[in-house]
């Protein structure tokens, strides 16, 4: 019998391991899905709930986008559906409550948000929830030997009656353009067993809009027991903002490139006419010298 | 100038282009392959990202922005050589026009490409002319190199129609295989009267245009760093320091190709010991120039030593750049100066290895033009990787810097084959005048 060369049992061989780790790639365990809830109530209007979906990869969390969500109240029954969300690129969704829900959120004091995916390709089916105390946060100023003050009271429902939710951590801040700055020195405030946390304006003078108006913000953040609040107040405590001119519509150096300064259009296109003017003359002239040489 | 005494014919049969040799191969081979690996390097980037190079957040501008000023600095030698030399009726630089046209249109041209590299992803520079405002410096350059280099492509082809007609008429090895690209680019010049008149003033026109385009593009080069507001770049003195500098490396870069040309092509009875005599007393006075503005660059700002320029100017006097610096202040200004400014300095050897130190040291005076200001921001440097503070280029921006210049060097070589390195028609026109 013929014996196989070197050549064909080194091939067979390195098939056999390419194999082999294909099968080994094959039974890669799938990456755990993480699913975080938030219970949010803004202006003490209609809530809603925000999600995350995520993953953890070399010690960094990776947001996982298009993940499609459950979301349930209280526990996960098709009467109870808030709604289904799929994440965007950032693994953020969010869903408000459907008026579907309203008698069950009326009654409600303690509640429970539930969220579940279900099983893909890429990732098993997880569920998650969240719970906290129906609550609310109202927002007040007052006048105390002619200083302004912040009156930021947190009450949450127990049984049909409101009655005040104390050692609650706010963020009493000032609204700008970019993020919030807080009215005073200190970063968080804490609601007494009135439910109240009472803190001085500082920010005095700082610019407001045309008319002094200022918007004044107090939050909760992922508070463990009345989640995300915030609510907010106008008040005409800032300076008015005086437009100094100098804005992107003015035709200048900085604005953009529809708004170049007159003179700088002009300078520049004149030159560029200018020497672009000789060029264009100087090929008509080649054109000339080739007519009158093929002539 | 020295009286040549040779007929139109020897004339013709020396200056026509002639087919590589042995040596004019592997030195073409050798440039191919350079620009490979440039290529290959480039192939690189653009598929991985600009991480592949070593800038980052704040040497943004490394190498390649190096690379584009110098390519920038030693086009402008066309304008020097060609334009005023011509506008000042100086007849003895007449060998020297075309070499220094071919270098200023390959050295144009890279400086454009170079850009390209810089901006990472190609489709950029398409943006750029789409979404481009006319208030920012670089669209300034973009617009202005690409000028130039019409200017300088016209300068290079409008004096070269007359000796376009010689090579239509010749036969040899040399030219038999470009009579299809020589018919296309001069069927037409038939050495007519009124051809003569509309071809020279056009060449004094295009002469009398490139000058202040040259200054142009070499002041708004400068300007793209005079402009931001840094230490070594916040100066009114910028675009006279640029010119001066490209002058000089112009002037070097064609002193380095008029001992090569000489010497491969055996072209000693045209580009003489006169023509090194005469270059040399200029590459001088153009070094003396540039180091005056050198002086008032650096010794200003240190008798000040503002702290803000102070780390900045250090670091360049006796610190990491320190022997960089020296460098480029010596071997790029002080030795050829020294080497040239003696009569024996002045002959075509000297005058080569003196020419070859004022380009390479005018390449490092660019790289620390560029990049040692950008190590020093005016507002400290804090919570950035250890390797910000820092810059060497990775190997595929040596790549593709050294590659582009390869390129250079190529189209010059491919230039150098295709047609005549020494205008043949106004030599044997000059000759004439001079006989009589």
């Amino acid at each position: 019998m013929k014996q196989p060369n070197n050549y064909k049992l080194f091939f067979a061989f390195i098939f056999v391991l390419c194999s082999f780790s294909a099968i080994a790639q094959d039974e890669k365990p799938k990456p755990k899905l993480l699913l975080e809830l938030g219970y949010h109530l803004s202006n003490n209007k209609i809530p809603f709930v925000s999600v995350y979906t995520k993953s953890k990869n070399e010690r960094k969390f990776i947001p996982v986008p298009n993940i499609a969500v459950k979301i349930y109240l209280t526990q996960e029954a098709d009467a109870n559906l808030l709604g289904t969300v799929k994440t965007n690129n950032e693994g953020r969704a969010i869903v408000s409550f459907p008026p579907s829900v309203q008698a069950l959120w009326d009654t409600a004091t303690q509640f429970t948000i539930v969220g579940t995916t279900d099983a893909s390709k890429d990732y098993r089916s997880i569920s998650s929830e969240t719970s906290a105390t129906k609550a609310k946060i109202n927002i007040d100023t007052v006048l105390v030997d002619g200083a302004r003050n912040i009156l930021v009271t947190v009450t949450k429902k127990q049984g049909k009656d409101w009655v005040p939710a104390k050692d609650i951590e706010t963020k009493i801040t000032v609204k700008r353009s970019i993020g919030n700055l807080s009215v005073s020195d200190a970063e968080t405030y804490t609601t007494d067993s009135a439910g109240q946390a009472t803190v001085e304006f500082k920010r005095i003078g700082i610019p407001g809009d045309e008319k002094g108006n200022i918007t004044l913000v107090a939050r909760t953040e992922d508070n463990e027991f009345v989640g995300n609040l915030s609510i907010e107040k106008t008040v005409p405590w800032g300076s008015n903002f005086v437009n100094q001119g100098i804005d992107f519509n003015r035709r200048t150096l900085f604005a953009t490139r529809d708004k170049a300064p007159w003179w700088l259009l002009f300078l520049a296109g004149s030159i560029f006419i200018g020497v672009w003017s000789v060029i264009i003359y100087l090929v008509r002239q080649i054109i000339k010298m080739r007519k009158l040489g093929n002539t | 100038m020295e009286k040549l005494t040779l007929s139109p014919e020897k004339i013709t049969a020396d200056l026509v282009p002639q087919a590589f040799g042995k040596r004019g191969m592997i030195w073409t081979g050798c440039l191919l392959v350079l620009c490979a690996i440039g290529l290959f390097a480039y192939i690189r980037q653009v598929t991985k990202g600009l991480v592949v190079t070593n800038m980052r957040d704040y040497v943004s501008w490394g190498i390649y922005i190096s690379n584009f000023v110098f390519f920038v600095a030693i086009s402008l030698v066309g304008s020097l050589i060609t334009a005023v030399f011509r506008l000042a009726d100086v007849h003895w630089s007449t060998p020297l026009t075309r070499i220094a046209e071919i270098i200023a249109v390959s050295a144009i041209v890279f400086a454009s490409l170079i850009i390209i590299v810089d901006m990472g992803r190609p489709e950029r520079f398409y943006f750029l002319l789409i979404f481009g405002r006319i208030q920012s410096p670089i669209m300034w350059d973009v617009i202005v190199i690409s000028t130039y280099f019409v200017i300088s492509l016209l300068l290079l082809y409008l004096p070269l129609l007359p000796d376009i007609k010689i090579l239509l008429e010749q036969k040899g090895v040399g030219v038999d295989r470009f009579q299809k690209l020589y018919r296309f680019l001069g069927s037409f010049w038939k050495g007519l009267d009124i051809q003569e008149k509309m071809n020279n003033k056009a060449v004094t026109l295009l002469c009398v245009t490139i000058i202040p385009v040259a200054f142009s593009i070499h002041t708004v080069t400068s300007w793209l760093f005079a402009t931001t507001y840094r230490p070594g770049w916040d100066s009114t003195n910028f675009g006279a320091y640029f010119i001066s500098g490209a002058f000089l490396v112009g002037a070097g870069g064609v002193v380095v190709a008029m001992y090569v040309f000489r010497h491969v092509y055996k072209l000693e009875k045209y580009i003489t010991e006169m023509h090194f005599d005469r270059m040399g007393k200029i590459v001088v006075m153009l070094a003396l120039l540039y180091l005056y503005f050198n002086v008032n660059e650096y010794l200003v700002p240190a008798f000040k030593m503002k702290t803000s320029e102070e780390a900045h100017l250090m670091q360049l006097f006796t610190g990491e750049y320190a022997p960089m610096f020296w460098f480029a202040i010596f071997t790029g200004m002080l030795i050829p100066i020294a080497i040239m400014i003696f009569k024996k300095g002045r002959k075509p050897l000297p005058m080569f290895v003196a020419g070859i130190m004022v380009v390479v040291g005018a390449w490092f005076k660019r790289y620390l033009i560029v990049t040692p200001t950008l190590l020093h921001p005016f507002l400290p440097m804090h919570n950035v990787p250890a390797s910000y503070h820092h810059y060497f280029p990775s190997w595929e921006e040596w790549a593709i810097a050294i590659g582009s210049l390869a390129g250079a060097m190529l189209v010059i070589t491919f230039f150098a084959r295709i047609l005549p390195i020494i205008p043949i028609h106004e030599t044997i026109i000059e000759q004439h005048e001079t006989a009589e």
